[in-house]
């Protein structure tokens, strides 16, 4: 408990960022902050004039690229696996197949699974190398940053611009625009959980696809662990068609 | 006059009550009771606005009566000319009635754009621009209900798409097979309707969410949709393409089935199911092929299925899986290469256990672990690659068989996907048991529903007229006090009715839900005239056609003129059918007015005046 509370005293008290740049490494830091990470998820789609879809899964992160994903429900998907291993190495293991598949680059811009987020943001786990960021607010308890893309940075959104609590240095919402600047996404974390103070995470992550009559996904999450001890095998395609543990 | 008039109108309109689409009768029902006020404010208000008008514009009303008063005398000299030559008109109108009757058997019903718009119109454009570059604006869909994740049933679907599609007029259809077969290429390499229900449902999930695929099946999977694009814009070309569906699908669709392991039934199903797909990919690629070959050489080489395959070709494309980058244990080449060899070695069908150990024994020095790995990649892609080479040698024979020179790499890979069919492991079967599998096909989409309207429409027409005309007649027989008079009375509208559907069918006219509506309204307001007529005659008691028609004739001709007018401004707008409504309903109160004269007035107000004097 004392070590919690000093934890918390040195987390809170850190220089505050000075600039957009700043805030921005700042969130990146603490978004990439444990070695590695096991989330399990249930998200639901809702669209008007269809049944409500639900997909569970947990993902299990290492370091800022890897990332495996495995599939809980509903029934036909369940067993499916997939693997990121860089931007442009992604695998899916597919049961019914027997068999592993790579991925091909412009799948990341589709609707993952028909829900409103895409692998462009799902992979986005760092901001700052992507966006120039430039400070447009700095209350009490947000700062609210506008960044711009970077050139040759291969993302379809031109612009971002984030609100970011303060009290856990993480994004309240993000909205994402388009090449011609129109806002097509809007993202917001919800009710953020601490298991100390520096590692918290949303409890729920909603985004709304404004270009697909405001489709609206959302992520809750069940269980979250950080620091678990995944190692480097489980993330090779290996491990991904065995489905060996960590 | 007045009572009788309305009365009929009335009787005449609720007609449209017997006919079983609903807003028909609704106007039916809205419109008499409307009649019907008009007819109570026509006893009760207009006679004091008469009373009032008399009195204050006495002048101008003596001005009015002059020009009424030609009106008498031009009809009274045209009434006493059809009295003195009555044998000829009657012989005349007979003709013409008979011409009309013959011509009305080639009245054309159906619904289509050509019975709606005019050439030159925008929506007669945009057809033309749909039809030129799009294969046409018509759908005709066919609602499969079954397990929409069986592949089974997804071939037969396919299959009756395929024959479908080499329907004439028929330039494309969809399904929710075609997706699924796109997305299992990129799964496996072959553009097919996976083998398994597993692999189905995890293609579903990858496609679902995508709003075309929506439209081919249900998100439960318990009915799926075929789209049939027609080109044809005739209601009758497109109902002639409706007609051949359903026969398709009431000879040759499977709805009550099994699933067949090796038997002989099986490959006989599976040979006349590629069978029709292969003809419909000569159609799509435009290849001659006589139909001798479709007969006998083609169904030879579908049954000689390649025994000796090519094993070099065979170790090249597991070679290739090795060496991608989807293969979990990277290797050089040269291991790649004596592990394809090893591999194709084994022969086809090798299960786990014997690739590791084959494995085990090729490379002694590798831990067990990365066999292992090594083993579970290459098991699938290994067993692909044996079929892939048995697909690509007979397509070849196949398509040597038909005659044809080399293919396009495109192409001839389509070919070798249709192959993989013929070696299902499994077949649907018709099968009557208690526990069979069910499918249930129905033909349905705008053009269906454009056909019932066709046929309620005919259907209506002879129930509503017939019901209109023996309500006419029963009224006129009750205020006559005779059938004969009654009978007499509805004469010139009958042979209005006939001349107006004769004209119809010597311009085109169709017969649809607008048209259909002529006779009631005809026999309705077209059988004023006679009352009017013999309602003078009654009261005068004479029998002289003169003095009946001075009497009612200007009220006929104002009242037929005002009709006629007030049916005319429909004729101004864009809407083909209210165009064809109000001309036609417009001409028929013209004629109903001159049959009246022609007809009535030289029998009429005798056969009254001698009902009168019996009564």
């Amino acid at each position: 408990m004392t070590g919690f509370l000093l934890g918390a005293v040195v987390f809170l008290a850190s220089p505050a960022p000075k600039d957009g740049d700043a805030v921005l490494r700042l969130l990146d830091s603490v978004v990439t902050g444990p070695k590695d990470q096991l989330l399990q998820y249930e998200l639901l789609t809702t669209e008007a004039g269809k049944k409500d879809r639900l997909i569970s899964f947990k993902v299990f992160t290492k370091g800022k690229n890897w990332r495996r994903v495995e599939f809980l429900g509903p029934a036909d998907l369940r067993g499916m696996r997939t693997l990121v291993r860089s931007p442009t190495q992604s695998y899916v293991w597919l049961p019914a197949f027997r068999k592993v598949r790579r991925l091909a680059t412009h799948t990341k811009e589709q609707g993952f699974m028909g829900t409103s987020f895409s692998e462009h943001e799902m992979s986005m786990t760092e901001l700052a190398p992507i966006f120039k960021a430039k400070l447009l607010e700095n209350t009490d308890k947000y700062w609210k940053v506008e960044g711009v893309r970077r050139k040759g940075q291969d993302v379809p959104f031109s612009k971002i611009v984030l609100t970011i609590r303060k009290d856990v240095k993480q994004a309240a919402e993000t909205q994402f625009y388009n090449n011609d600047g129109m806002l097509v996404k809007t993202e917001r974390r919800l009710d953020y959980v601490c298991s100390d103070p520096k590692h918290c995470t949303a409890k729920v992550i909603e985004m709304v696809d404004h270009t697909r009559n405001a489709l609206k996904s959302q992520l809750k999450l069940k269980e979250w662990k950080i620091d678990v001890g995944l190692k480097d095998s489980f993330f090779t395609l290996r491990a991904l068609q065995r489905g060996a543990r960590t | 006059v007045v009572i009788t008039s309305g009365l009929t109108t009335v009787a005449s309109i609720l007609s449209f009550m017997t006919m079983d689409v609903r807003p028909m009768q609704s106007f039916g029902l809205f419109t008499a009771i409307g009649i019907f006020s008009t007819l109570v404010l026509s006893l009760s208000f207009v006679p004091a606005v008469i009373r009032i008008a008399d009195s204050m514009f006495k002048g101008e009303v003596q001005a009015t009566n002059a020009g009424i008063e030609l009106l008498r005398v031009w009809t009274v000299s045209i009434a006493r000319w059809s009295a003195l030559h009555r044998a000829r008109i009657g012989v005349g109108l007979l003709l013409v009635a008979i011409v009309c009757a013959g011509l009305i058997s080639r009245l054309k019903t159906g619904v289509d754009m050509q019975t709606f718009f005019n050439a030159g119109s925008p929506p007669d454009l945009a057809e033309k621009f749909m039809q030129r570059y799009f294969g046409g604006s018509q759908f005709v869909q066919i609602a499969v209900k079954g397990d929409a994740n069986d592949p089974h049933l997804l071939r037969e679907v396919r299959r009756i798409a395929n024959e479908v599609s080499m329907l004439p007029k028929v330039t494309s259809v969809s399904h929710v097979g075609d997706a699924l077969a796109l997305s299992n290429s990129a799964m496996t390499g072959a553009q097919r309707i996976p083998d398994t229900t597993e692999q189905v449902r995890l293609l579903y999930s990858f496609i679902e969410h995508e709003p075309a695929v929506g439209q081919l099946v249900r998100p439960d999977r318990s009915e799926l949709l075929i789209h049939v694009r027609v080109e044809a814009a005739v209601a009758a070309e497109v109902e002639r393409v409706v007609a051949a569906i359903e026969q398709l699908l009431a000879s040759g669709a499977i709805e009550s089935y099994r699933i067949s392991k090796a038997t002989k039934a099986n490959a006989l199903r599976l040979r006349s199911v590629v069978l029709t797909q292969l003809r419909v990919l000569a159609q799509q690629h435009r290849w001659v092929v006589p139909e001798e070959r479709w007969l006998g050489h083609v169904p030879g080489a579908l049954m000689r299925v390649p025994q000796n395959l090519d094993l070099d070709a065979l170790t090249k494309r597991v070679e290739h899986f090795l060496l991608s980058k989807e293969n979990a244990v990277p290797m050089s080449e040269s291991s790649a290469r004596s592990t394809a060899l090893a591999l194709v070695e084994l022969g086809e069908g090798a299960d786990d256990v014997q690739i590791l150990d084959r494995l085990r024994r090729l490379f002694p020095t590798w831990d067990e672990i990365t066999l292992e790995d090594l083993m579970f990649s290459a098991v699938g892609p290994v067993e692909e690659a044996w079929q892939q080479q048995r697909a690509s040698q007979h397509a070849a024979d196949v398509v040597g068989a038909m005659g044809l020179s080399r293919l396009s790499d495109a192409v001839t890979s389509k070919v070798e996907a249709t192959m993989f069919d013929l070696y299902s492991p499994t077949a649907m079967l018709p099968s009557d048991a208690a526990d069979a599998r069910t499918a249930t096909y129905a033909v349905s989409g705008l053009p269906v529903m454009r056909r019932g309207l066709s046929r309620s429409v005919k259907r209506n027409q002879l129930v509503s007229m017939g019901s209109a005309l023996l309500l006419v007649l029963v009224i006129m027989s009750v205020v006559f006090r005779s059938g004969l008079v009654g009978l007499i009375a509805t004469v010139p509208t009958l042979l209005t009715l006939l001349v107006v559907y004769g004209g119809m069918a010597v311009m085109g006219v169709h017969l649809d839900i607008g048209t259909s509506m002529l006779a009631s309204l005809i026999l309705g307001a077209g059988v004023d005239y006679s009352v009017h007529l013999l309602s003078a005659a009654r009261e005068d008691g004479s029998g002289d056609v003169a003095k009946a028609v001075s009497r009612s004739g200007p009220a006929i001709w104002i009242n037929a003129i005002m009709v006629a007018a007030g049916f005319l401004v429909l004729t101004l707008g864009d809407a083909r059918p209210l165009r064809n409504v109000g001309g036609l309903t417009a001409a028929a109160m013209l004629i109903a007015a001159i049959a009246t004269f022609a007809l009535l007035a030289s029998v009429g107000p005798k056969v009254v005046a001698r009902s009168a004097r019996r009564s």
